[in-house]
């Protein structure tokens, strides 16, 4: 696996998102990130742009389009090879059961973020 | 009154008829008398005296002539043929007066035609006597004259007791015709007096009878169309009051049977249709139940969801503070506070979750459980707390070694309780806790006992099951097992007792079944 340049965060939280930033630039201040505000918003950045991400981190409640449905897109998409990580402040047993089934899915994290969980996340992509 | 009518007419018509036979009776008994035979009889025997004195009167006077002179003969002869031919034609009058008296009608005789009758006898016989005493002369012998004389008596006399007797019977006659006759009036006056009385009984009896009638069939026949009428409006709860032992009786009997069974099928309809109510009332409640139930997970995730979102916005703020490299200690010390804080938040906020879980997967799929096997996978689990505490546990499974349980929730619950009595024990005492089984009648029940710091029943009983309830502050909990433990058990039909007093421990019985 190459090593993730860029990031595209998709969270209908902007604190979140903030803090979600913070984070990572704290794991890697040269990580190019790039933030939507829900599912229909990232489709359209995706459709859009000339340098697609290395890593997208979804969450699953969101408006308009939420996790599980961009992923459904993205499945019949030319972006089906990017990773996901799933993030969301649930731990139901359900949503995980479910996002795990995909296979761009590589991981389901529990809200907040910390340091030590995304050294662990960067590692297991990365290698 | 049509019925009471009729039978008063019928009544009339025998009275009438009754009447018109006793005067058809009446006249009848006329016609006899009027034919009746004394009266011929009588007058048959006046006329036959009559021929026999006139027949003994001419052969005396022939033996007389045959016995006179020879001499005399011719001229006598002559003399006596006239004399004779008057006689004969005399007696003839006499028999023609006796046949016209027999044809006298002597119911209708007056008294005129009896002095005519009477006289033309006294008449016809002076004829016949003076016939008699000239022939005598003619013959002039005084033998002969006594002998004619006596005659002439004799007949006189038979004239005089012939009238007599005539005049007698007539009288006799009139007298038996005149009783009969007021016989026959007073029978007749008395059949009418009868009649009318048999007529007058006729139609009272008529009256009565139509009365009873009336009262024994009209009255129950009106009693029981009232009934039906009644019946039929829906009055059901009556009883027709009709005691007799004939048709109408048992037709009573047999509608009173017919209105009871009606009125038990209508009640049972009632029940029916009550239960049929009731069903659907309690299927619109388990359904309203069951969507209000789905409502208040569904809440429950949301807002277990969205109550997490903002705590977790609060740590990560933490966090970033702490990365921030202006931090002193004294913020450092709140910030671990709020972060404590936050912490227990999410903690109940996961508990809450796991209660929600817990009874949203209710009605697992049962299995045959070995109560030894589990209780020592669940002793193994605790086994840092049971080493900490320095406890006894003692089981006992010999009266009842196996349960049909599914086992995530036989787990649940024994860990729950023992990690309770665990928790909760006597400081100063070390804990021994029982765990047994008991079989009774097909129910399983499990007991778990301690020595611990037990419960005051009395004043928190009712809080016992509660969620987040504590009682004891000083002790770590969530207030979430046992709240779990009993909604699992009474999810599967089963019950959880309580025995405990303060300072004394507590026995937890579980019926599971």
């Amino acid at each position: 696996m190459s090593k993730i340049k860029r990031i595209l965060l998709v969270d209908d939280d902007n604190l979140t998102n903030l803090f979600t930033k913070f984070i990572l630039g704290r794991y890697n201040k040269e990580l190019e990130i790039n933030v939507c505000l829900n599912g229909q918003e990232a489709i359209n950045y995706l459709q859009a742009t000339d340098s697609p991400p290395d890593l997208i981190i979804l969450d699953v409640n969101m408006p308009l389009v939420d996790g599980f449905e961009f992923l459904d897109w993205q499945s019949q998409s030319s972006f089906q090879e990017t990773c996901v990580v799933m993030y969301s402040t649930s731990d139901r047993e359900e949503d995980i059961k479910l996002s795990l089934q995909y296979k761009q899915v590589v991981e389901y994290i529990e809200k907040p973020f910390d340091l030590e969980k995304v050294k662990e996340l960067f590692e297991k992509i990365e290698n | 009154m049509i019925t009471i009518l009729i039978v008063a007419l019928a009544g009339g018509c025998v009275g009438i008829v009754g009447y018109q036979s006793n005067r058809i009776i009446v006249s009848s008994y006329d016609i006899v008398s009027n034919e009746s035979s004394p009266k011929l009889f009588l007058l048959s025997r006046i006329a036959n005296q009559a021929n026999r004195i006139q027949v003994e009167a001419i052969s005396y006077v022939l033996l007389k002539l045959t016995q006179s002179d020879t001499e005399n003969k011719h001229d006598i002869s002559k003399q006596t043929n006239e004399e004779l031919a008057e006689m004969q034609e005399a007696s003839e009058k006499l028999s023609q007066h006796l046949k016209s008296l027999k044809e006298v009608d002597c119911f209708n005789c007056n008294e005129e035609d009896k002095k005519l009758a009477c006289y033309e006898i006294e008449h016809t016989s002076a004829l016949f006597l003076s016939l008699c005493s000239k022939l005598v002369a003619t013959v002039g012998n005084d033998e002969s004259k006594g002998t004619l004389a006596r005659f002439k008596n004799e007949i006189e006399e038979l004239e005089h007791v012939l009238l007599d007797r005539v005049a007698e019977e007539i009288d006799k006659e009139h007298i038996i015709l005149k009783k009969r006759m007021e016989t026959a009036a007073s029978n007749a006056h008395y059949s009418t007096k009868l009649i009318l009385l048999i007529t007058g009984l006729a139609v009272f009896l008529t009256i009565v009878m139509g009365a009873l009638l009336t009262n024994s069939i009209v009255k129950p026949i009106v009693k029981l169309k009232k009934f039906a009428l009644s019946v039929g409006k829906g009055n059901l709860d009556q009883k027709i009051l009709i005691d007799s032992n004939d048709e109408i009786g048992s037709l009573s009997k047999s509608f009173q049977q017919m209105m009871n069974d009606l009125k038990h099928t209508l009640e049972e309809k009632t029940k029916l249709v009550e239960l049929a109510a009731e069903a659907k009332n309690e299927k619109l409640r388990v359904s309203e139940l069951k969507k209000r139930n789905q409502e208040l997970e569904e809440f429950a995730y949301i807002s277990s969801h969205d109550l997490k979102a903002p705590l977790v916005n609060i740590s990560s703020l933490i966090t970033m503070i702490e990365m921030s490299n202006d931090v002193n200690e004294n913020i450092t010390f709140l910030l671990d506070k709020i972060k404590s804080t936050v912490n227990s938040m999410r903690q109940k906020i996961a508990k809450l979750n796991e209660v929600i879980k817990l009874k949203k997967n209710m009605k697992l799929e049962p299995e045959k459980i070995s109560f030894s096997d589990h209780t020592r996978e669940v002793l193994k689990n605790l086994e840092t707390q049971i080493s900490e505490s320095n406890a006894i546990i003692k089981t006992d499974f010999s009266n009842c070694e196996t349960i049909v349980f599914p086992s995530v929730h036989l787990h649940h619950i024994l860990i729950n309780l023992i990690s309770n009595a665990l928790k909760y024990r006597k400081p100063t005492t070390q804990p021994v806790i029982d765990v047994t089984t008991t079989k009774s009648e097909d129910r399983i029940c499990l007991i778990v006992k301690d020595n611990g710091l037990g419960i005051d029943l009395d004043a928190y009983g009712s809080k016992l099951f509660g969620l987040f309830q504590r009682f004891h502050l000083d002790i770590d909990g969530d207030g979430v097992g046992l709240h779990i433990v009993k909604h699992i058990i009474e999810s599967y039909g089963g019950k959880l007792q309580v025995e405990s007093k303060p300072n004394e421990g507590s026995t937890f019985k579980v019926y599971l079944t």
